[in-house]
């Protein structure tokens, strides 16, 4: 669970908090491309940096270096099966650092937007406003699943469960009596959340009124300005086969 | 026979905060403690410290005289089980039976169907063996899994807020059940904010606030004290403010039972 300390959202008031989520997403939207779409070590490195630079804007670097701790097993199985298929240490790294690139564009937008922000900006880029709701309980009930999977993983330790112990197939059947409690209470608690929405009229008017409006400011501007560059020129980038020293050639 | 001992243990989540700060006791084989506070006090993490659950920060806890660290979580659940606040946290099986017997498989007892037997027979669940522990009443799933960890037998139970969601006729059952339990010889240590239940059923009480202990006591010293109750966001139980009202002020044990406090109200009418 330490994996998704990254994902969730921390309260700050630095620069990239008080940027719009709309601003926000175009940005880590425009990285994650260039990180899929070019495989230059160099090049991802320098996205990397470019994004530890937010996280460091935001204060969130621990949380974000906590959460990739949790990811190594999965980015030591990207670098195995790299070195196995490439054989290539190069290689390898490449794909383990545009992994650690791409999970991170995702981590700073999530760490620095709080999820009644994303669902606003999600109505007010048109969405309708159940599914922008659907998106905002998903993204804030992470912490709470987190929460409880911890809960019921200490409760059957205390009954003896010892995940670490046995084959790897033993390991995985042992994951049984803490995935199913888990699973049981998300059920029970959507339903729950479901009827307290309703008595409380969730749904009643087809047009909801809101509280707070986003408005862009410069500074957000520029940004997605920034963001829709980056991604033009990636997509140039793809489209016309140019080589750039660095990026691609 | 097991003792478990806190010695100036620190806990801290990170982010700045101790949830503990110092705290130092000791728990006798077969004593029944109730660990008290406001919320955030520190008290569930208190006991997961005895379980082992959590490692201190600093200082250390020890059972049986060995420190917790130096065990694992199993090890030491095999002396001391704990019951969590939610029950449905652990119920996974799809028979009352299956769920008893999983701690039982986990620590490798050859005797499975005995044990599962004894532990329905104990919590009155026989007639429930084949059902889901899922459509069992509150009660019910609070008493199962108190059963499912007695099962193994362990020298000390830990229980967190073991009256959250009881009715009256529920508490009254499980007050019971826990002092069959502690009439085994067993240790009995229970987080809980329910103050005649704690009255009910333990002889000492642990006060907690901010992590630091604030009371270590006889209940009855405890909870007479009001000024020292009301530090930790506790009332005190009904029959000492009943008593206070009647203006008996020296505190003796047993007081907190309703005889008791019949036979002094009546030595006080007759004065």
């Amino acid at each position: 669970m330490m994996a998704l300390e990254g994902f969730r959202f921390r309260r700050g008031e630095s620069f990239i908090h008080r940027s719009d989520p709309r601003a926000k997403f175009l940005l880590s939207f425009a990285f994650m491309a260039m990180a899929i779409a070019f495989v230059k070590l160099k090049f991802l490195l320098l996205i990397l940096a470019l994004q530890l630079a937010i996280l460091a804007n935001g204060r969130c670097l621990k949380d974000w270096i906590r959460s990739l701790k949790g990811l190594v097993p999965l980015i030591a199985l990207i670098f195995a099966a790299q070195v196995l298929v490439s054989w290539s240490w190069v290689s390898a790294l490449t794909y383990s650092v545009r992994f650690v690139a791409v999970t991170s564009t995702m981590s700073w937008f999530l760490l620095t937007t709080s999820p009644d922000d994303l669902g606003l900006s999600l109505e007010q880029v048109g969405l309708p406003s159940d599914i922008s709701f659907a998106f905002t309980m998903a993204i804030r009930f992470v912490p709470v699943i987190s929460y409880e999977f911890q809960s019921v993983y200490d409760a059957q330790r205390s009954r003896g469960l010892e995940l670490e112990k046995g084959s790897f197939v033993q390991r995985i059947r042992k994951y049984v009596p803490i995935i199913v409690p888990v699973f049981i209470e998300t059920i029970r608690r959507t339903y729950e959340i479901a009827d307290a929405m309703e008595v409380r009229a969730f749904g009643a008017k087809p047009k909801r009124t809101r509280l707070n409006v986003l408005v862009m400011r410069p500074s957000d501007w520029a940004i997605s300005l920034v963001a829709v560059l980056l991604l033009l020129g990636t997509v140039f980038l793809q489209l016309s086969n140019a080589k750039v020293p660095w990026i691609n050639a | 026979m097991v003792e478990i001992e806190a010695k100036d243990a620190w806990f801290s989540y990170g982010r700045g905060v101790d949830a503990l700060r110092g705290v130092s006791l000791r728990i006798e084989s077969g004593e029944r403690v109730a660990i008290m506070g406001e919320n955030g006090a520190g008290k569930t993490t208190l006991v997961k410290l005895f379980n082992g659950l959590l490692k201190p920060t600093r200082g250390e806890v020890l059972v049986d005289n060995v420190s917790t660290r130096n065990s694992s979580v199993a090890q030491i659940s095999r002396k001391v089980g704990m019951v969590f606040q939610k029950p449905e946290n652990q119920f996974f099986a799809e028979t009352v039976e299956e769920e008893i017997a999983f701690g039982l498989r986990n620590f490798g007892f050859k005797d499975v169907s005995k044990r599962v037997d004894e532990a329905l027979a104990f919590a009155s669940l026989e007639k429930y063996r084949g059902k889901s522990p899922f459509s069992l009443s509150g009660g019910e799933k609070k008493r199962l899994a108190i059963a499912s960890v007695m099962a193994w037998e362990p020298e000390a139970l830990l229980i967190d807020e073991p009256t959250i969601g009881q009715d009256l006729s529920q508490k009254v059952r499980l007050a019971a059940f826990l002092k069959e339990i502690s009439s085994r010889g067993k240790t009995v240590v229970m987080v809980t904010h329910d103050v005649d239940f704690a009255a009910e059923t333990c002889e000492r009480a642990v006060l907690l606030s901010k992590g630091v202990v604030i009371g270590d006591d006889k209940i009855e010293r405890i909870f007479s004290d009001a000024e020292l109750m009301g530090r930790a966001s506790l009332l005190q139980p009904s029959m000492a403010r009943l008593l206070e009202l009647l203006g008996v002020d020296k505190p003796a044990p047993g007081l907190l039972g309703i005889g008791e406090v019949e036979k002094l109200i009546a030595g006080t009418a007759k004065r």
